[in-house]
């Protein structure tokens, strides 16, 4: 609690953070609103631009901009209420009770990360060997694994290309790539946070050029509840762990990744001030962001009008000026738009991108502990299940599998035509 | 007499597409719209996407060949034209305008007061100078 003071106080009295924490907050209530921009999308177009920033100020902007876009897309609900309400409701400023829900909601989730991520690190830091940390990714991959299982046959071999592309792709995680296949060709392969910029920013300026997402239906109140606490909690294996479980968490990797840092356990001691900002932003934004969109939710309306050509366009300049700023050189845009290119033909197909882009970076996370293991004396199946984390850990991991496959958890079959917005990053 | 036939000619053969002449912007729309299989002016296609799809590859092509401030203008008003916006003059000419005053005031602002390898956002305005072409 100390450090969540300290960063609390930090933010209060650091202008640029404060502007940062407030241009953060006005872009996710926006991003939330405009149909055809999400939270995703924009952290990607911003990740070079952050390169240069100082990581506490990337950690504010970051997580702010996420926790703000779920209360975005709450205000287009409330917008939508007010608009049947009665007049005297329609001109109170007072914040409504599913407002609230949502403030409580979300500072629960973020309470709960601030709580737990300082000691679940150092249990993690002191207890956990390399058989762990691989049973641990093998864990985060079977929760991928399940969300798959219900979009079928393509889902899976999204997840297989990404977990092949892991292998040979420079970053987040990895310096260079695991495997060269035979030719030192390989060497000189894509970076990680090109191929991420291209597959969100490309597809997510074609669909909001072509109105795809202006049908979206409102989400109901309780599904942006468990957002906003979801939201948060994603922070505890992120911190903790090192684990991403969304395209969201993946751009805030790769975001730690041009640092030349790394989440995980080690994350809160090596970047304290860091990781502190960190969670007093989830707190902050999660008591801000509903209440500030609740006030301007009358511009929503406005807001909406914007045409999505115009905002997927500006996407796509801004997304450009920001590769080139990586290099200074404009092969990194080639690069950038020739990835675009392929996950645009990807997702036409029906190919998942947000497994991809997951199977990536869990490869790159269970593939060098792996190599650790098997390089063990005593290694080998059995003896793995004989320590008691990794035989949980394999367990839940099977269990949470089958769960998911059975009960049909996790995002719904895209039927060829249609579109949905992408709630992965969200 | 002669060249007055076969203007008249090309007028009914191939310049004339029924929603406007060919040279204009209404022209360019409705063959637009034609080669993307029938897209109207209020919901363009789902071929839309063949379409923006080179958009973005030219984008990034002319910005290597002629300077992020020649290519974004151009950028921005082709896909307003392609995607056949109710008022996509208005919406074209403000971008040129945003991307203009960007490009000049706030590149030469930065220039000013952030020279390059300075301030937190250096490496961006070195970037914005060097893209302007």
């Amino acid at each position: 609690m100390e450090g969540l003071i300290d960063a609390t106080l930090t933010l209060l009295t650091d202008a640029v953070a404060l502007l940062i924490f407030a241009c953060a907050m006005g872009g996710g209530l926006v991003t939330g609103i405009i149909p055809g921009l999400s939270t995703t999308a924009l952290a990607g177009v911003a990740l070079p631009l952050t390169a240069a920033l100082p990581l506490p100020y990337v950690m504010v902007m970051y997580w702010t901009l996420f926790v703000s876009g779920v209360a975005g897309r709450h205000l287009v609900t409330a917008e939508d209420g007010r608009q049947t309400a009665s007049p005297s409701l329609r001109r109170s400023t007072v914040p409504s009770p599913t407002t609230l829900r949502i403030v409580l909601s979300g500072v629960i989730g973020a309470m709960l990360a601030v709580l737990l991520t300082e000691g679940l690190a150092g249990y993690v830091f002191f207890g956990f060997k390399a058989p762990e940390v691989f049973r641990l990714g093998f864990f985060a991959l079977a929760v991928v694994a399940g969300a798959v299982s219900r979009t079928g046959v393509k889902g899976w071999l999204a997840l297989l290309l990404g977990l092949l592309l892991g292998l040979s792709v420079v970053g987040p995680i990895t310096d260079s790539p695991c495997y060269l296949f035979g030719s030192l060709d390989m060497l000189a392969t894509i970076t990680f946070v090109l191929l991420l910029i291209g597959c969100v920013v490309m597809p997510g300026m074609i669909d909001a050029a072509t109105n795809k997402l202006v049908v979206l239906d409102s989400p109901s109140v309780n599904h942006t509840t468990l957002s906003a606490a979801a939201a948060n909690a994603a922070l505890l294996p992120l911190v903790a762990f090192g684990l991403p479980l969304s395209v969201g968490a993946v751009v805030m990797i790769a975001a730690v990744g041009l640092q030349g840092m790394e989440f995980g356990p080690l994350f809160l001691i090596e970047a304290e001030e860091a990781g502190w900002a960190l969670l007093a932003s989830a707190v902050w934004a999660s008591i801000f962001a509903p209440l500030v969109g609740d006030l301007m939710a009358s511009g929503a309306l406005f807001l909406r009008k914007i045409p999505g050509s115009v905002v997927g366009a500006g996407h796509f300049v801004i997304a450009v000026v920001g590769v080139y700023t990586l290099d200074a050189g404009m092969h990194d845009d080639y690069t950038m738009l020739a990835c675009g290119l392929a996950a645009c033909l990807l997702r036409q197909q029906g190919y998942p991108l947000a497994f991809i882009i997951l199977g990536i970076v869990l490869t790159q996370i269970a593939k060098p502990v792996f190599a650790n293991v098997v390089s063990l004396p005593d290694a080998g199946v059995l003896e793995m299940l004989h320590r008691p984390v990794s035989a949980v850990l394999i367990a839940s991991g099977l269990v949470v599998m089958a769960a998911a496959a059975m009960w049909r958890v996790g995002p719904p079959t895209v039927p060829e035509g249609e579109e949905t917005d992408d709630h992965a990053g969200r | 007499m002669a060249l007055r036939g076969i203007g008249r000619h090309r007028l009914n053969c191939s310049w004339h597409l029924g929603q406007g002449v060919w040279l204009t912007p209404r022209g360019v729309q409705s063959r637009t719209a034609r080669c993307l299989g029938g897209a109207t002016s209020q919901s363009p296609g789902a071929r839309a996407t063949w379409i923006i799809i080179p958009c973005l590859s030219a984008y990034v092509a002319a910005v290597g060949q002629l300077g992020f401030l020649l290519a974004t203008p151009l950028f921005l008003t082709a896909i307003m034209l392609i995607l056949s916006h109710r008022h996509w003059p208005v919406i074209a000419g403000v971008s040129i305008g945003i991307s203009v005053i960007a490009v000049v005031v706030v590149v030469g602002l930065c220039d000013l007061v952030l020279p390059p390898g300075v301030g937190l956002f250096a490496d961006f305005s070195a970037a914005l100078i060097g893209m302007s072409g």
